[in-house]
């Protein structure tokens, strides 16, 4: 049943447009598609994005882990290294300061009339063209530093998922009880 | 000891009982947080129907996992851009676009990613309209008062901003979604250490310009 769900074309391209409009209200709803918010973030004033973040990540990771125990999902890992992850997700971060937005949420931003969004949009699209065109030899170099492959946290530590999860979850609850009480 | 653990949290009552104290433990932060969320949408511009960031978050953690249920895919917005990229590319170009490697692994195609994008654009536009949010602002209040009113100064800033998240959300392999959220709940490593990188970058970028 889910495996013929999963591989009709025309649902799926109608669940990704289903799935995008709830996640682009939730983004607006929640107000991380607002510069001010972002920017509040990143000077670490208001902890709107970081509350958004990882409590969306407590409840996916049990939801999911659990999806996967009962052979419902499999988990579609990213590989990484040193130089694509570190080195990419510092540019990505100083794009990220510049332009307040991040991909996700510009779209959003455009949504809710935000106009300076249609240049971050822009700019990305010239952005990822600029990308294609290097990588043919940053893949021969600086890539390859540091490979680690497509690894997950309990799979380092060869351990069974749920004690991760359990952990991961305590950590994330006690950050969140930390940054109500700072008041930010 | 650590093995004993293990063993229990492999029983599915090991497993209920996880999810019920992290559950709780969450719904206790909420509770506290009725107040506070008040004062702090009262600071913002226009607080207009802004939910709670738990409930949004909570949301967005139940739609991670409907994601993986229906189509088996992780919530990720920055493909599209590439897709696009390559879409375009093809107009211009033409169809040698295909034969770049980066396309022939990242296909320039109207796909799943594709028309997640396309929802985002909607969903932020509904939720707006609906909340009475939607105000057309060729730049942000925030920058108006900082830098003053030449938006020609945001255009740039944010198209050059735009540039480093199109090439740094490549390099890295995702963005704030694809790495941030579905990558971090589903515990890989590279997307932990992509979302420490994208914040250090970000916190050091927001402390030079304000």
């Amino acid at each position: 049943m889910l495996s013929t769900l999963r591989s009709h074309r025309r649902i799926q391209l109608v669940a990704g447009l289903f799935i995008g409009i709830c996640f682009g209200f939730l983004l607006q709803r929640g107000g991380v598609t607002r510069y001010e918010v972002v920017i509040g973030q990143l000077l670490l004033q208001d902890f709107t994005v970081v509350k958004i973040m990882l409590t969306a990540i407590v409840i996916g990771m049990i939801g999911v882990h659990a999806l996967r125990s009962a052979g419902y999902a499999t988990l579609s890992k990213k590989p990484g290294s040193v130089g694509s992850t570190v080195i990419g997700g510092l540019i990505f971060g100083v794009g990220f300061g510049l332009l307040g937005y991040c991909p996700g949420t510009m779209i959003g931003a455009l949504g809710q009339g935000s106009l300076d969004a249609l240049f971050g949009i822009a700019g990305m699209l010239i952005g990822t063209a600029a990308y294609a065109a290097a990588f043919p030899a940053l893949s021969k170099s600086i890539l390859r530093v540091g490979d680690f492959g497509q690894i997950t946290i309990p799979e380092l530590f060869r351990a069974n998922p749920w004690p991760v999860v359990a952990g991961v979850g305590v950590c994330i609850s006690v950050i969140l009880l930390a940054v109500e009480y700072a008041g930010v | 000891m650590v093995h004993r653990v293990m063993e229990w949290i492999r029983t599915n009552q090991g497993r209920v009982l996880l999810l019920v104290v992290i559950l709780a433990a969450l719904v206790s932060i909420d509770s506290r947080t009725a107040d506070s969320a008040v004062t702090a949408s009262q600071s913002t511009a226009n607080p207009t129907g802004r939910w709670s960031p738990y409930v949004a978050g909570l949301g967005i953690g139940l739609l991670s996992c409907l994601s993986f249920v229906i189509s088996n895919r992780p919530i990720g917005v920055s493909t599209a851009y590439a897709q696009t990229s390559g879409l375009i590319g093809r107009v211009v170009v033409g169809s040698q676009i295909d034969e770049m490697p980066y396309y022939r692994t990242v296909r320039p195609e109207i796909g799943w990613e594709w028309m997640l994008a396309v929802g985002v654009l909607l969903g932020g536009c509904i939720s707006a309209v609906l909340s009475g949010d939607i105000r057309f602002e060729p730049a942000p209040p925030l920058w108006v008062r900082e830098f003053g009113s030449g938006v020609a100064w945001r255009w740039l800033a944010a198209g050059m901003g735009g540039f480093l998240l199109g090439v740094g959300s490549r390099w890295a392999g995702g963005c704030t979604s694809g790495h941030g959220i579905s990558g971090a709940l589903q515990l890989v490593a590279s997307s932990w250490l992509a979302v420490v990188c994208f914040f250090i970058g970000g916190v050091s970028t927001a402390f030079m310009l304000y």
